[in-house]
Protein backbone atom coordinates (compact mmCIF):
# COMPACT_ATOMS: atom_id res chain seq x y z
CA UNK A 1 0.00 0.00 0.00
CA UNK A 2 1.19 3.42 -0.96
CA UNK A 3 1.53 6.04 1.46
CA UNK A 4 -1.54 8.09 2.56
CA UNK A 5 -0.43 11.65 3.17
CA UNK A 6 -3.51 12.31 4.91
CA UNK A 7 -3.42 9.35 6.88
CA UNK A 8 0.20 10.96 8.35
CA UNK A 9 -1.72 14.25 8.65
CA UNK A 10 -3.90 12.66 10.99
CA UNK A 11 -1.41 11.50 12.83
CA UNK A 12 0.24 14.65 13.00
CA UNK A 13 -2.72 17.13 13.81
CA UNK A 14 -3.41 14.60 16.77
CA UNK A 15 0.91 14.86 17.85
CA UNK A 16 0.89 18.82 17.46
CA UNK A 17 -2.36 19.07 19.60
CA UNK A 18 -0.81 16.50 22.28
CA UNK A 19 2.58 18.43 22.39
CA UNK A 20 1.44 21.28 22.61
CA UNK A 21 -0.56 20.38 26.09
CA UNK A 22 2.87 19.54 27.81
CA UNK A 23 4.24 22.10 29.71
CA UNK A 24 8.12 20.75 28.68
CA UNK A 25 7.19 21.54 25.15
CA UNK A 26 5.61 24.54 25.78
CA UNK A 27 8.65 25.40 27.70
CA UNK A 28 11.18 25.04 25.22
CA UNK A 29 9.78 26.31 22.34
CA UNK A 30 8.96 29.58 23.86
CA UNK A 31 12.34 30.09 25.89
CA UNK A 32 14.52 28.96 23.56
CA UNK A 33 13.17 31.17 20.87
CA UNK A 34 12.90 34.21 23.30
CA UNK A 35 16.42 33.70 24.19
CA UNK A 36 17.97 33.00 20.37
CA UNK A 37 15.55 35.86 18.37
CA UNK A 38 15.16 38.34 20.96
CA UNK A 39 17.38 38.19 24.18
CA UNK A 40 20.56 37.52 21.89
CA UNK A 41 20.31 40.30 19.34
CA UNK A 42 19.25 42.72 22.22
CA UNK A 43 22.84 42.16 23.59
CA UNK A 44 24.47 44.40 20.73
CA UNK A 45 23.74 47.91 21.56
CA UNK A 46 25.18 46.46 25.29
CA UNK A 47 28.29 45.64 22.33
CA UNK A 48 28.50 48.40 21.33
CA UNK A 49 28.38 50.78 24.68
CA UNK A 50 30.37 48.64 26.61
CA UNK A 51 33.63 48.24 24.10
CA UNK A 52 35.50 51.34 24.04
CA UNK A 53 36.06 52.85 20.11
CA UNK A 54 39.53 53.20 21.23
CA UNK A 55 40.34 49.79 21.38
CA UNK A 56 40.10 49.41 17.56
CA UNK A 57 42.81 49.95 15.43
CA UNK A 58 42.51 50.58 11.46
CA UNK A 59 44.09 47.04 11.05
CA UNK A 60 41.91 45.14 12.66
CA UNK A 61 39.68 43.91 10.24
CA UNK A 62 41.92 44.32 7.12
CA UNK A 63 42.51 41.09 5.94
CA UNK A 64 39.01 40.03 6.72
CA UNK A 65 37.04 38.98 4.15
CA UNK A 66 33.48 41.03 3.43
CA UNK A 67 30.62 40.18 5.42
CA UNK A 68 28.40 42.30 4.10
CA UNK A 69 28.59 44.04 0.21
CA UNK A 70 29.25 47.51 2.32
CA UNK A 71 32.37 46.15 4.27
CA UNK A 72 34.99 48.52 2.90
CA UNK A 73 33.06 51.54 3.81
CA UNK A 74 32.69 50.48 7.62
CA UNK A 75 35.28 51.43 10.32
CA UNK A 76 36.61 48.93 12.48
CA UNK A 77 34.23 49.64 15.48
CA UNK A 78 31.38 48.79 12.68
CA UNK A 79 33.02 45.64 11.43
CA UNK A 80 33.83 44.61 14.63
CA UNK A 81 29.61 44.85 15.29
CA UNK A 82 28.94 43.02 12.24
CA UNK A 83 31.25 40.21 12.53
CA UNK A 84 29.49 40.18 16.28
CA UNK A 85 26.09 39.56 14.71
CA UNK A 86 27.44 37.01 12.17
CA UNK A 87 28.44 35.35 15.45
CA UNK A 88 25.04 35.64 17.28
CA UNK A 89 23.48 34.33 14.22
CA UNK A 90 25.38 31.45 13.82
CA UNK A 91 24.50 30.43 17.56
CA UNK A 92 20.80 31.52 16.74
CA UNK A 93 20.98 28.35 14.12
CA UNK A 94 20.89 25.93 16.96
CA UNK A 95 17.47 26.52 17.48
CA UNK A 96 16.06 24.53 14.62
CA UNK A 97 18.21 21.87 16.33
CA UNK A 98 17.05 22.74 19.66
CA UNK A 99 13.37 22.68 19.01
CA UNK A 100 12.72 18.92 16.86
CA UNK A 101 14.82 17.52 20.12
CA UNK A 102 11.92 18.54 22.52
CA UNK A 103 8.98 17.60 20.35
CA UNK A 104 10.61 14.68 18.53
CA UNK A 105 11.40 13.58 22.53
CA UNK A 106 7.98 13.89 23.63
CA UNK A 107 6.36 12.40 20.19
CA UNK A 108 8.05 8.91 19.92
CA UNK A 109 9.98 8.24 23.50
CA UNK A 110 7.47 10.15 25.08
CA UNK A 111 4.37 7.78 23.24
CA UNK A 112 6.30 4.78 24.30
CA UNK A 113 6.95 5.66 27.79
CA UNK A 114 3.24 6.78 28.24
CA UNK A 115 2.51 3.14 26.90
CA UNK A 116 0.06 4.41 23.80
CA UNK A 117 2.10 3.24 21.13
CA UNK A 118 0.20 -0.05 20.97
CA UNK A 119 -3.07 1.55 19.91
CA UNK A 120 -1.27 3.10 17.02
CA UNK A 121 0.53 0.53 16.39
CA UNK A 122 -2.51 -1.78 15.92
CA UNK A 123 -4.75 0.38 13.72
CA UNK A 124 -4.73 0.27 9.88
CA UNK A 125 -1.29 2.83 9.51
CA UNK A 126 1.35 1.79 7.35
CA UNK A 127 4.97 2.15 9.64
CA UNK A 128 5.83 4.54 6.40
CA UNK A 129 2.74 6.74 7.36
CA UNK A 130 3.59 6.24 11.44
CA UNK A 131 7.14 7.79 10.66
CA UNK A 132 6.30 10.48 8.15
CA UNK A 133 3.56 11.56 10.81
CA UNK A 134 6.01 11.68 13.46
CA UNK A 135 8.48 13.27 11.18
CA UNK A 136 5.60 16.32 10.21
CA UNK A 137 4.81 17.09 14.13
CA UNK A 138 8.68 18.02 14.40
CA UNK A 139 9.39 19.54 11.44
CA UNK A 140 6.56 21.65 11.08
CA UNK A 141 6.41 23.47 14.21
CA UNK A 142 10.44 23.47 14.39
CA UNK A 143 10.64 25.07 11.04
CA UNK A 144 8.06 27.44 11.46
CA UNK A 145 9.22 29.05 14.77
CA UNK A 146 12.73 28.73 13.05
CA UNK A 147 11.69 31.01 10.48
CA UNK A 148 9.36 33.58 12.22
CA UNK A 149 12.08 33.83 15.37
CA UNK A 150 14.94 34.60 12.61
CA UNK A 151 12.95 37.11 10.61
CA UNK A 152 12.86 38.98 14.31
CA UNK A 153 16.38 38.37 15.08
CA UNK A 154 17.09 40.41 11.80
CA UNK A 155 14.95 42.88 12.68
CA UNK A 156 16.16 43.53 15.91
CA UNK A 157 19.82 43.22 15.45
CA UNK A 158 18.94 45.90 12.36
CA UNK A 159 17.26 47.94 14.81
CA UNK A 160 19.90 47.64 17.07
CA UNK A 161 22.91 48.13 14.74
CA UNK A 162 21.49 51.30 12.41
CA UNK A 163 21.89 53.78 14.97
CA UNK A 164 25.65 53.06 15.07
CA UNK A 165 26.95 51.98 11.55
CA UNK A 166 23.65 53.69 9.80
CA UNK A 167 22.94 50.68 7.25
CA UNK A 168 21.20 47.62 7.36
CA UNK A 169 22.56 44.39 8.17
CA UNK A 170 20.33 41.82 7.28
CA UNK A 171 18.63 40.52 5.03
CA UNK A 172 22.10 39.12 3.15
CA UNK A 173 22.48 36.05 0.95
CA UNK A 174 24.07 34.66 3.58
CA UNK A 175 21.55 34.79 6.25
CA UNK A 176 18.85 33.77 4.08
CA UNK A 177 20.90 30.34 3.07
CA UNK A 178 21.42 29.89 6.02
CA UNK A 179 18.28 30.12 7.56
CA UNK A 180 15.93 29.64 4.72
CA UNK A 181 18.07 27.28 2.69
CA UNK A 182 19.74 25.12 5.24
CA UNK A 183 17.90 25.35 8.78
CA UNK A 184 15.61 22.74 7.76
CA UNK A 185 17.72 20.57 6.61
CA UNK A 186 19.04 20.76 10.52
CA UNK A 187 15.65 20.65 11.22
CA UNK A 188 15.21 17.35 9.74
CA UNK A 189 18.67 15.72 10.48
CA UNK A 190 18.08 16.29 14.54
CA UNK A 191 14.49 15.19 13.82
CA UNK A 192 15.48 12.19 12.17
CA UNK A 193 18.39 11.34 14.36
CA UNK A 194 15.80 11.95 17.26
CA UNK A 195 13.64 9.80 15.68
CA UNK A 196 16.81 6.77 15.56
CA UNK A 197 17.34 7.16 19.17
CA UNK A 198 13.78 7.47 20.71
CA UNK A 199 12.61 4.20 19.18
CA UNK A 200 16.00 2.70 21.30
CA UNK A 201 16.09 4.50 24.47
CA UNK A 202 14.24 3.72 27.08
CA UNK A 203 12.95 7.43 27.91
CA UNK A 204 12.24 10.41 26.80
CA UNK A 205 15.32 12.19 28.77
CA UNK A 206 17.44 9.44 27.33
CA UNK A 207 16.76 10.23 23.63
CA UNK A 208 17.36 13.46 24.24
CA UNK A 209 20.32 13.20 25.72
CA UNK A 210 21.34 10.69 22.87
CA UNK A 211 19.83 13.09 19.92
CA UNK A 212 21.96 16.20 21.59
CA UNK A 213 25.04 14.56 20.83
CA UNK A 214 24.33 15.02 16.70
CA UNK A 215 24.11 19.13 17.69
CA UNK A 216 27.98 19.11 18.02
CA UNK A 217 28.78 17.94 14.50
CA UNK A 218 25.81 20.03 12.88
CA UNK A 219 27.28 23.25 14.40
CA UNK A 220 30.50 22.58 13.24
CA UNK A 221 28.93 22.09 10.11
CA UNK A 222 26.97 25.56 10.22
CA UNK A 223 30.55 27.31 11.22
CA UNK A 224 32.38 25.94 8.15
CA UNK A 225 28.89 26.37 5.90
CA UNK A 226 29.14 30.10 6.89
CA UNK A 227 32.74 30.18 6.01
CA UNK A 228 32.06 28.84 2.93
CA UNK A 229 29.57 31.15 1.97
CA UNK A 230 31.52 33.80 2.85
CA UNK A 231 34.75 32.44 1.10
CA UNK A 232 34.01 30.08 -1.70
CA UNK A 233 30.40 31.72 -2.48
CA UNK A 234 27.77 29.29 -4.48
CA UNK A 235 29.58 26.33 -5.96
CA UNK A 236 30.82 24.68 -2.37
CA UNK A 237 27.53 26.08 -1.09
CA UNK A 238 25.64 23.63 -3.32
CA UNK A 239 28.26 20.84 -3.04
CA UNK A 240 27.65 20.71 0.84
CA UNK A 241 23.98 21.20 0.94
CA UNK A 242 24.10 18.29 -1.23
CA UNK A 243 25.80 16.37 1.15
CA UNK A 244 23.12 17.59 4.17
CA UNK A 245 20.63 16.35 1.23
CA UNK A 246 22.19 12.93 1.10
CA UNK A 247 22.24 12.70 5.18
CA UNK A 248 18.85 13.34 5.04
CA UNK A 249 17.86 10.34 2.96
CA UNK A 250 20.06 7.91 4.53
CA UNK A 251 18.68 8.88 7.84
CA UNK A 252 14.93 8.84 6.49
CA UNK A 253 15.81 4.99 4.87
CA UNK A 254 17.75 3.94 8.25
CA UNK A 255 14.45 5.18 10.17
CA UNK A 256 11.83 3.50 8.26
CA UNK A 257 14.35 0.19 8.56
CA UNK A 258 14.69 0.44 12.05
CA UNK A 259 10.80 1.04 13.08
CA UNK A 260 9.87 -2.39 14.18
CA UNK A 261 6.62 -2.53 15.32
CA UNK A 262 7.23 -5.41 17.57
CA UNK A 263 10.28 -4.18 19.45
CA UNK A 264 8.29 -0.89 20.14
CA UNK A 265 5.47 -2.81 21.44
CA UNK A 266 8.23 -5.95 23.41
CA UNK A 267 10.16 -1.86 24.98
CA UNK A 268 7.38 -0.68 26.62
CA UNK A 269 7.57 -1.60 30.21
CA UNK A 270 3.96 -2.90 31.76
CA UNK B 1 -21.45 -20.28 11.00
CA UNK B 2 -18.73 -18.80 9.73
CA UNK B 3 -15.35 -19.08 10.63
CA UNK B 4 -13.67 -15.86 11.59
CA UNK B 5 -10.57 -17.20 12.96
CA UNK B 6 -8.84 -19.83 11.97
CA UNK B 7 -5.08 -20.15 13.18
CA UNK B 8 -2.77 -23.01 11.96
CA UNK B 9 0.53 -23.94 13.66
CA UNK B 10 0.68 -20.20 14.83
CA UNK B 11 3.79 -19.71 16.72
CA UNK B 12 6.00 -17.29 17.94
CA UNK B 13 9.77 -17.06 19.10
CA UNK B 14 11.21 -13.84 21.24
CA UNK B 15 14.74 -14.51 20.13
CA UNK B 16 15.42 -18.10 21.11
CA UNK B 17 12.30 -17.93 23.75
CA UNK B 18 9.27 -19.94 22.09
CA UNK B 19 6.20 -17.54 23.07
CA UNK B 20 3.60 -19.12 21.21
CA UNK B 21 4.02 -22.81 20.07
CA UNK B 22 2.27 -24.42 17.06
CA UNK B 23 -1.68 -23.75 17.87
CA UNK B 24 -4.10 -24.67 16.21
CA UNK B 25 -8.10 -23.39 17.02
CA UNK B 26 -11.32 -21.94 14.99
CA UNK B 27 -13.57 -19.18 16.30
CA UNK B 28 -16.71 -19.10 14.88
CA UNK B 29 -18.49 -15.63 13.76
CA UNK B 30 -20.91 -14.46 16.93
CA UNK B 31 -18.73 -16.63 19.50
CA UNK B 32 -16.81 -15.48 22.47
CA UNK B 33 -13.72 -17.13 23.26
CA UNK B 34 -11.45 -16.61 26.00
CA UNK B 35 -7.39 -16.82 26.49
CA UNK B 36 -6.86 -18.58 29.94
CA UNK B 37 -3.82 -19.18 31.25
CA UNK B 38 -1.11 -17.81 34.10
CA UNK B 39 1.03 -15.34 33.18
CA UNK B 40 3.71 -15.31 30.77
CA UNK B 41 1.28 -18.62 29.32
CA UNK B 42 1.67 -16.85 25.75
CA UNK B 43 -2.16 -15.35 25.22
CA UNK B 44 -1.18 -11.47 24.74
CA UNK B 45 1.11 -12.53 22.39
CA UNK B 46 -1.64 -14.59 20.65
CA UNK B 47 -4.37 -11.86 20.52
CA UNK B 48 -1.17 -9.76 18.93
CA UNK B 49 -0.52 -11.78 16.29
CA UNK B 50 -4.40 -12.00 15.34
CA UNK B 51 -4.65 -8.85 15.39
CA UNK B 52 -2.05 -8.22 13.05
CA UNK B 53 0.11 -6.40 15.16
CA UNK B 54 2.95 -7.89 14.93
CA UNK B 55 3.66 -11.44 12.29
CA UNK B 56 3.73 -14.59 13.42
CA UNK B 57 7.20 -16.46 12.89
CA UNK B 58 5.91 -19.72 11.91
CA UNK B 59 2.33 -20.44 10.85
CA UNK B 60 -0.85 -17.97 9.97
CA UNK B 61 -4.15 -17.30 10.81
CA UNK B 62 -7.09 -16.01 9.11
CA UNK B 63 -9.04 -13.26 10.70
CA UNK B 64 -12.12 -12.08 9.52
CA UNK B 65 -11.47 -13.36 6.16
CA UNK B 66 -7.74 -11.86 5.87
CA UNK B 67 -4.81 -13.23 5.96
CA UNK B 68 -2.53 -11.76 8.66
CA UNK B 69 0.77 -12.53 6.95
CA UNK B 70 -0.79 -11.31 3.49
CA UNK B 71 -3.10 -8.69 4.14
CA UNK B 72 -2.04 -7.35 7.70
CA UNK B 73 -3.58 -4.12 6.88
CA UNK B 74 -7.21 -5.43 6.14
CA UNK B 75 -7.14 -7.23 9.52
CA UNK B 76 -5.79 -4.16 11.41
CA UNK B 77 -8.98 -2.11 10.32
CA UNK B 78 -11.26 -5.15 9.99
CA UNK B 79 -10.26 -5.57 14.13
CA UNK B 80 -10.53 -3.62 17.34
CA UNK B 81 -7.92 -4.30 20.18
CA UNK B 82 -7.93 -3.51 24.14
CA UNK B 83 -4.27 -3.98 25.05
CA UNK B 84 -2.92 -4.78 28.56
CA UNK B 85 -2.49 -0.80 28.58
CA UNK B 86 -5.31 1.34 27.69
CA UNK B 87 -2.90 3.38 25.88
CA UNK B 88 -5.13 6.41 25.80
CA UNK B 89 -3.88 10.11 25.02
CA UNK B 90 -4.29 11.68 28.71
CA UNK B 91 -3.29 14.99 27.50
CA UNK B 92 -6.81 14.69 25.73
CA UNK B 93 -10.40 14.88 25.47
CA UNK B 94 -11.69 11.49 25.32
CA UNK B 95 -13.97 12.59 22.42
CA UNK B 96 -10.36 13.44 20.21
CA UNK B 97 -9.03 10.24 21.26
CA UNK B 98 -12.11 8.46 19.72
CA UNK B 99 -12.60 11.25 17.04
CA UNK B 100 -8.91 10.64 15.94
CA UNK B 101 -8.96 6.52 16.17
CA UNK B 102 -12.66 6.98 14.27
CA UNK B 103 -10.63 8.96 11.42
CA UNK B 104 -7.63 6.33 11.07
CA UNK B 105 -10.02 3.78 10.69
CA UNK B 106 -11.76 5.60 7.98
CA UNK B 107 -15.33 6.08 9.86
CA UNK B 108 -17.49 8.18 7.78
CA UNK B 109 -17.75 11.50 8.65
CA UNK B 110 -20.99 12.04 9.30
CA UNK B 111 -20.63 9.19 11.14
CA UNK B 112 -18.12 10.14 13.77
CA UNK B 113 -20.27 12.36 16.11
CA UNK B 114 -22.87 9.74 16.30
CA UNK B 115 -20.62 6.79 16.97
CA UNK B 116 -19.02 8.78 19.86
CA UNK B 117 -22.12 10.13 21.74
CA UNK B 118 -23.44 6.29 21.03
CA UNK B 119 -20.30 4.68 23.00
CA UNK B 120 -20.40 7.26 25.51
CA UNK B 121 -23.88 6.63 26.64
CA UNK B 122 -23.23 3.05 26.49
CA UNK B 123 -20.23 3.39 28.43
CA UNK B 124 -22.01 6.25 30.89
CA UNK B 125 -19.15 8.74 30.21
CA UNK B 126 -20.88 10.81 27.62
CA UNK B 127 -21.19 13.74 30.57
CA UNK B 128 -17.60 13.63 30.47
CA UNK B 129 -16.47 13.11 27.06
CA UNK B 130 -14.68 16.72 27.07
CA UNK B 131 -12.98 16.24 29.82
CA UNK B 132 -9.11 15.22 29.68
CA UNK B 133 -8.44 11.77 29.67
CA UNK B 134 -5.85 11.97 32.53
CA UNK B 135 -8.56 13.21 34.99
CA UNK B 136 -10.68 10.15 34.82
CA UNK B 137 -10.55 7.32 37.27
CA UNK B 138 -8.97 3.69 35.92
CA UNK B 139 -12.48 2.11 35.48
CA UNK B 140 -13.53 5.43 33.20
CA UNK B 141 -9.80 4.90 31.05
CA UNK B 142 -10.72 1.35 30.80
CA UNK B 143 -14.04 1.77 29.62
CA UNK B 144 -12.83 4.67 27.04
CA UNK B 145 -10.51 2.21 25.75
CA UNK B 146 -12.68 -0.33 25.10
CA UNK B 147 -15.25 2.19 23.73
CA UNK B 148 -12.13 3.21 21.19
CA UNK B 149 -11.92 -0.72 20.33
CA UNK B 150 -15.19 -0.19 18.87
CA UNK B 151 -15.42 3.24 17.32
CA UNK B 152 -15.75 1.57 13.79
CA UNK B 153 -17.90 -1.50 14.88
CA UNK B 154 -15.15 -4.31 13.91
CA UNK B 155 -15.89 -7.35 13.17
CA UNK B 156 -13.72 -9.07 15.71
CA UNK B 157 -13.20 -7.85 19.02
CA UNK B 158 -9.66 -8.42 20.88
CA UNK B 159 -9.83 -7.38 24.49
CA UNK B 160 -6.86 -8.13 26.79
CA UNK B 161 -8.17 -8.15 30.21
CA UNK B 162 -11.70 -6.09 29.54
CA UNK B 163 -12.59 -6.24 32.94
CA UNK B 164 -9.90 -5.49 35.27
CA UNK B 165 -9.80 -1.91 37.01
CA UNK B 166 -13.31 -2.31 37.22
CA UNK B 167 -16.01 -2.13 39.81
CA UNK B 168 -18.56 -5.30 39.44
CA UNK B 169 -21.21 -3.12 38.06
CA UNK B 170 -18.88 -2.02 35.44
CA UNK B 171 -18.15 -5.53 34.95
CA UNK B 172 -20.98 -6.80 34.35
CA UNK B 173 -22.18 -3.72 32.17
CA UNK B 174 -19.43 -5.01 30.25
CA UNK B 175 -19.68 -8.93 30.44
CA UNK B 176 -23.60 -7.89 28.88
CA UNK B 177 -22.01 -5.81 26.29
CA UNK B 178 -20.00 -8.13 25.22
CA UNK B 179 -22.79 -10.75 25.10
CA UNK B 180 -25.47 -8.41 23.06
CA UNK B 181 -22.16 -7.68 21.01
CA UNK B 182 -21.79 -11.66 20.34
CA UNK B 183 -25.32 -12.74 20.35
CA UNK B 184 -27.31 -9.53 18.62
CA UNK B 185 -24.70 -8.25 16.51
CA UNK B 186 -22.93 -11.27 15.34
CA UNK B 187 -19.01 -9.88 16.21
CA UNK B 188 -16.32 -12.26 17.31
CA UNK B 189 -15.33 -11.29 20.26
CA UNK B 190 -11.79 -13.06 21.51
CA UNK B 191 -10.65 -12.32 25.40
CA UNK B 192 -7.39 -12.72 27.34
CA UNK B 193 -8.66 -12.88 31.02
CA UNK B 194 -6.76 -14.07 34.65
CA UNK B 195 -10.64 -13.51 35.71
CA UNK B 196 -12.42 -17.74 35.42
CA UNK B 197 -15.52 -15.51 37.02
CA UNK B 198 -15.73 -13.56 33.83
CA UNK B 199 -14.86 -16.26 31.05
CA UNK B 200 -17.42 -18.69 33.11
CA UNK B 201 -19.73 -16.33 32.72
CA UNK B 202 -19.03 -15.16 29.25
CA UNK B 203 -17.04 -17.28 27.11
CA UNK B 204 -18.84 -19.76 25.03
CA UNK B 205 -15.44 -21.83 24.61
CA UNK B 206 -12.24 -21.01 26.24
CA UNK B 207 -8.64 -22.14 25.28
CA UNK B 208 -6.37 -22.77 28.27
CA UNK B 209 -2.71 -22.02 28.05
CA UNK B 210 0.51 -22.97 29.14
CA UNK B 211 3.78 -22.28 28.32
CA UNK B 212 2.33 -21.27 24.63
CA UNK B 213 0.64 -24.81 24.08
CA UNK B 214 -2.91 -25.20 24.48
CA UNK B 215 -4.04 -27.75 26.75
CA UNK B 216 -7.52 -27.99 26.29
CA UNK B 217 -10.46 -26.10 24.61
CA UNK B 218 -13.65 -26.53 24.70
CA UNK B 219 -17.32 -24.97 26.93
CA UNK B 220 -16.53 -23.69 30.55
CA UNK B 221 -19.20 -26.32 31.55
CA UNK B 222 -17.44 -29.03 29.07
CA UNK B 223 -13.64 -28.30 30.69
CA UNK B 224 -15.07 -28.69 34.60
CA UNK B 225 -16.92 -32.06 33.74
CA UNK B 226 -13.66 -33.54 31.88
CA UNK B 227 -10.93 -32.93 34.77
CA UNK B 228 -12.71 -31.91 37.80
CA UNK B 229 -15.10 -35.76 37.16
CA UNK B 230 -18.85 -35.40 38.09
CA UNK B 231 -21.14 -32.83 39.80
CA UNK B 232 -21.54 -33.78 43.73
CA UNK B 233 -25.58 -33.87 44.84
CA UNK B 234 -25.93 -31.81 47.17
CA UNK B 235 -29.27 -32.58 49.36
CA UNK B 236 -31.07 -29.39 52.28
CA UNK B 237 -33.34 -31.00 54.83
CA UNK B 238 -35.62 -29.32 57.16
CA UNK B 239 -34.36 -31.63 60.02
CA UNK B 240 -30.94 -33.87 60.05
CA UNK B 241 -29.91 -36.48 62.11
CA UNK B 242 -26.82 -39.24 62.25
CA UNK B 243 -29.26 -41.94 61.06
CA UNK B 244 -29.80 -40.41 58.40
CA UNK B 245 -25.93 -39.59 57.30
CA UNK B 246 -24.91 -43.06 58.09
CA UNK B 247 -27.78 -44.79 55.72
CA UNK B 248 -26.74 -42.29 52.75
CA UNK B 249 -22.77 -43.15 53.36
CA UNK B 250 -24.01 -46.97 53.05
CA UNK B 251 -26.17 -46.24 50.14
CA UNK B 252 -25.04 -47.74 46.57
CA UNK B 253 -22.39 -46.10 44.98
CA UNK B 254 -21.26 -43.51 47.30
CA UNK B 255 -17.99 -42.27 47.89
CA UNK B 256 -18.18 -40.06 50.39
CA UNK B 257 -20.34 -37.65 52.13
CA UNK B 258 -19.64 -34.30 53.87
CA UNK B 259 -22.25 -33.01 56.76
CA UNK B 260 -22.95 -29.04 57.13
CA UNK B 261 -21.99 -28.20 60.27
CA UNK B 262 -24.12 -25.23 60.48
CA UNK B 263 -26.46 -25.86 57.36
CA UNK B 264 -28.91 -28.91 57.67
CA UNK B 265 -27.18 -30.30 54.62
CA UNK B 266 -25.01 -32.92 52.98
CA UNK B 267 -23.05 -33.10 50.13
CA UNK B 268 -22.49 -36.13 48.16
CA UNK B 269 -19.63 -37.63 46.32
CA UNK B 270 -21.28 -40.49 43.92
CA UNK B 271 -19.60 -42.70 41.45
CA UNK B 272 -22.59 -41.99 38.80
CA UNK B 273 -24.61 -39.16 40.02
CA UNK B 274 -27.75 -39.97 37.06
CA UNK B 275 -28.12 -43.75 38.43
CA UNK B 276 -27.40 -43.37 42.07
CA UNK B 277 -28.62 -39.95 43.05
CA UNK B 278 -32.68 -41.19 42.25
CA UNK B 279 -31.62 -44.62 45.05
CA UNK B 280 -30.78 -42.21 48.01
CA UNK B 281 -33.60 -39.85 47.52
CA UNK B 282 -35.85 -43.20 47.09
CA UNK B 283 -34.14 -44.46 50.05
CA UNK B 284 -34.18 -41.41 51.96
CA UNK B 285 -38.18 -40.47 51.51
CA UNK B 286 -38.52 -44.30 52.40
CA UNK B 287 -37.34 -43.20 55.67
CA UNK B 288 -39.72 -39.86 56.43
CA UNK B 289 -36.56 -37.28 55.60
CA UNK B 290 -38.16 -34.15 55.25
CA UNK B 291 -36.00 -33.13 52.05
CA UNK B 292 -36.22 -29.57 51.02
CA UNK B 293 -34.26 -29.46 48.06
CA UNK B 294 -31.77 -31.65 45.99
CA UNK B 295 -28.99 -30.20 43.59
CA UNK B 296 -26.25 -31.08 41.73
CA UNK B 297 -22.88 -28.81 42.33
CA UNK B 298 -20.74 -28.70 39.30
CA UNK B 299 -17.01 -28.08 39.80
CA UNK B 300 -16.22 -24.44 38.53
CA UNK B 301 -14.16 -23.81 35.88
CA UNK B 302 -11.45 -22.59 38.23
CA UNK B 303 -11.31 -26.01 40.23
CA UNK B 304 -10.83 -27.44 36.82
CA UNK B 305 -8.30 -24.63 35.35
CA UNK B 306 -5.90 -25.12 38.59
CA UNK B 307 -6.34 -29.28 37.75
CA UNK B 308 -5.29 -28.85 34.38
CA UNK B 309 -2.26 -26.73 34.89
CA UNK B 310 -1.22 -28.47 38.06
CA UNK B 311 -1.26 -31.91 35.74
CA UNK B 312 0.51 -30.39 33.13
CA UNK B 313 3.19 -29.16 36.00
CA UNK B 314 3.60 -32.27 36.70
CA UNK B 315 3.85 -34.30 33.30
CA UNK B 316 6.20 -31.04 32.38
CA UNK B 317 8.39 -32.08 35.67
CA UNK B 318 7.93 -36.14 34.73
CA UNK B 319 8.95 -35.46 31.23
Amino acid sequence: MGLRLRKAFLLTRKELKESLKSKEVILIITLMPLMFAVIMPLCIPLVNFTVPTEVFTEDDFESFPALVPYWDELDSKGRFLIFFTMIFFESFLLLPMILPMAIAGDSIAGERERKTIEALIATPLTTGEIVLGKLMTTMIPSVLITWFSGIIFMIIADLSLYGVIGRLVFPNMMSAVLLFGLSPFFTLITTQTMLIVSTRASGMREAQQLGSLVVIPLFLFILGETAILVLLKAYWTAVTSSILLLCTIFLLLINLKIFDREYMIASVRG
Amino acid sequence: MITMIDAENLTKYYGDFLAVDHINFEIKEGEIFGFLGPNGAGKTTTIRMLAAIFPPTEGSASVAGFDINEDAMSVRANVGILSENPSLYERLSARANLEFFAKLYDVPKDQINTRIEFLGDLFDLKTRLDERVGTYSKGMKQKLAIARALIHDPKVLFLDEPTSALSPEASKSIRDLLTDLAKDRSRTVCICTHNLFDAERLCDRVAIIREGKILTIGSPGEISNNYSGPPTIQISFSKLNKELVTSISKSEGVISVEQHSVKNEVSIKLENHEKHTPLIIADLISRKAQILEVKPIYASLEEAYLKLIEEDIINGFET
